[in-house]
């Protein structure tokens, strides 16, 4: 038998369903609970690790089953690993598979059905405290509360990250032992929020996003293709921004911040590499 | 190349097969670390490659050929992370080895010395030691007076070092994988915690600062005994000297060093008298 994620943190075991409400009301919210082929099949394996102002979440229950959760103060991502169900909130509705999950919002009561193979990682956070951090990222007041898009943005790279870190914190966990270090538990918890709410799509996205202009890398391409033509010869960095057509400075905080080096490093690898061949 | 895909290969730096050209690039980019090659080797395979945070830079280096090299003081904190080959560093006339599972932290104001082979790769952690002692002024509340030092051995075994490597390597692996650059508010979290993870992970002159339930007692005592050998460097200083002093047992004051500082009074001696140890 293989492991399951987050086992050394059980929090239900049981065929019960009684039980399995009651563990879910401990650490989320009591659903109504209906297991769609008969009880006999259902039993539920599900582990949860509460690490400051987060939770890591497991949960299979060898039965198709449907939730019908109230209202929560929690903002939850679920992770599906296998199987399908669907997701619904007010009139919104996304399908859930490996790879494709959903953000339940708090304050909102929403209705999840999962098929018999169905196991998911879930990562919820408290929303105050998300709150909070959205506040300190953005300096902004927050009256309108925080409200997340059903839909993952799993295009977004920092999405992708944070899809990409979920497994390497399990891992973590999987060899600790509570209770955990103060500063680690801080860390991880700024380091997830952060990559939460610049990750996927709420009522404050706009107040996250980059605002530098992104014309910024085509001068950095013109330099660099002037460079690529004139690296035999004495280049300055004024040249280079006769050519990109921006000022010398600007030139060079396009580099640093695209390139994370400057145009004169870029010259010396064109030379470099000339050098070699 | 297994590591290639994964060596920040989109930041190059310097590329060349050109010994000569190497020393130059090298000259031109870092501290002017002396190089030195084997006399018949003329052809290397340098990739460099370097990302430039605001208080953190990450690099890849590998060389091809076996190789010398003595890197001057400069005032960045680094920790190398080799990843393949070998090799050997020196720092303050003692050598350790070099391979991925041996690395090593290299206080600023530092110089170090490394031999390494062909096969060698690294990446390294460099960062500006101010945004350091700022952040570690911020997480104790106290003021840093006495420059930050690290103990130069990396123990990987402590459970803080290895949650820096792992945030160490995934940072790396996004940066190498990911099309579009960070976004400004995930790198500077990023940076942030990898700064604090560094703290946490490599014992330094400040550790006793950032652990709990140590009696407060003995960080006086082991101050006590630093300013003492410090008085009398010149000369040889019994342990039982520094009990004396300090009014409690050789055996409590050297686990309150190893405890509080990470290395033995007679280590902190040592760096006081090494050249390259006084600050």
């Amino acid at each position: 038998m293989s492991s399951t994620p987050l086992e050394n943190f059980p929090l239900v075991r049981s065929r019960n369903i009684e039980e399995v409400r009651a563990a879910l009301a401990r650490v989320y919210a009591k659903p109504v609970l209906t297991p769609v082929r008969g009880v006999g099949g259902f039993d539920a394996t599900l582990n949860n690790c509460r690490v400051g102002h987060f939770e890591l979440f497991y949960g299979t229950y060898r039965t198709a089953a449907e939730f019908d959760y109230p209202e929560t103060n929690i903002i939850a991502q679920l992770f599906p690993l296998r199987g399908k169900g669907e997701a619904v909130c007010g009139r919104t509705s996304v399908s859930l598979g490996a790879g494709a999950g959903a953000i339940v919002t708090s304050q909102a009561a929403h209705q999840i059905s999962l098929s018999d193979d169905f196991a998911q990682i879930g990562l919820r956070f408290d929303a105050r405290a998300l709150t909070q951090k959205l506040a300190a990222m953005t300096g902004a007041t927050i009256n309108e509360p925080l409200r997340m898009d059903l839909q993952p943005n799993s295009r977004n790279p920092t999405a992708q990250m944070l899809e990409q870190y979920i497994p390497l914190l399990i891992e973590t966990l999987s060899d600790a032992h509570p209770p955990f270090p103060d500063w680690w538990i801080v860390q991880t918890e700024q380091l997830l929020m952060t990559l939460f709410l610049c990750g996927h799509r709420h009522n404050y996205s706009h107040l996250l996003e980059d605002k530098v202009a992104d014309a910024a890398p085509q001068e950095v391409r013109r330099a660099e293709e002037y460079i690529e033509a004139n690296a035999q010869q004495p280049i300055t960095l004024e040249q280079l921004a006769d050519v990109s057509g921006v000022s010398a400075f600007s030139l060079f905080s396009a580099f640093r911040k695209h390139r994370g080096y400057s145009p004169l490093s870029f010259l010396s690898q064109v030379r470099s590499r000339r050098g070699g061949q | 190349m297994a590591m290639t895909a994964r060596s920040l290969d989109r930041f190059p730096l310097i590329r060349t097969q050109n010994a000569e050209e190497m020393c130059a690039a090298f000259e031109r980019i870092y501290a002017k670390p002396a190089l030195r090659l084997a006399a018949q080797i003329k052809r290397v395979d340098v990739a460099v490659n370097h990302y430039q945070a605001k208080d953190l830079a990450i690099a890849y280096t590998r060389y091809g050929a076996d190789i010398a090299a003595v890197y001057p003081e400069n005032t960045f904190t680094l920790q190398i992370f080799p990843v393949r080959g070998r090799g050997e560093v020196t720092i303050d006339r003692v050598s350790r080895p070099l391979d991925s599972r041996h690395g090593i932290v290299v206080s600023p104001e530092t110089s170090f010395a490394v031999k390494l082979n062909a096969r060698y790769e690294h990446f390294v952690l460099v960062i500006k030691t101010q945004a350091l002692t700022g952040k570690l002024s911020a997480l104790t509340g106290a003021t840093i007076r006495d420059p930050l030092r690290f103990d130069p051995v990396r123990d990987d075994r402590r459970p803080a070092a290895n949650v820096l490597r792992t945030h160490f390597f995934f940072l790396i692996d996004t940066l190498s994988t990911c099309e579009a650059p960070l976004q400004k508010a995930v790198l500077a979290e990023f940076e942030q915690a990898l700064m604090v993870m560094f703290l946490h992970a490599n014992p330094h002159n400040y550790s006793h600062l950032l652990e709990r339930d140590v009696p407060d007692a003995a960080p006086r005592q082991v101050r006590q005994a630093e300013e003492y050998m410090e008085a009398n460097a010149w000369r040889a200083i019994a342990l039982e000297e520094l009990a004396e002093v300090t009014g409690v047992s050789a055996l409590s004051l050297f686990q309150a060093f190893r405890r509080t500082r990470g290395h033995s009074p007679s280590r902190f001696l040592a760096r006081l008298r090494s050249p390259l140890g006084s600050t």
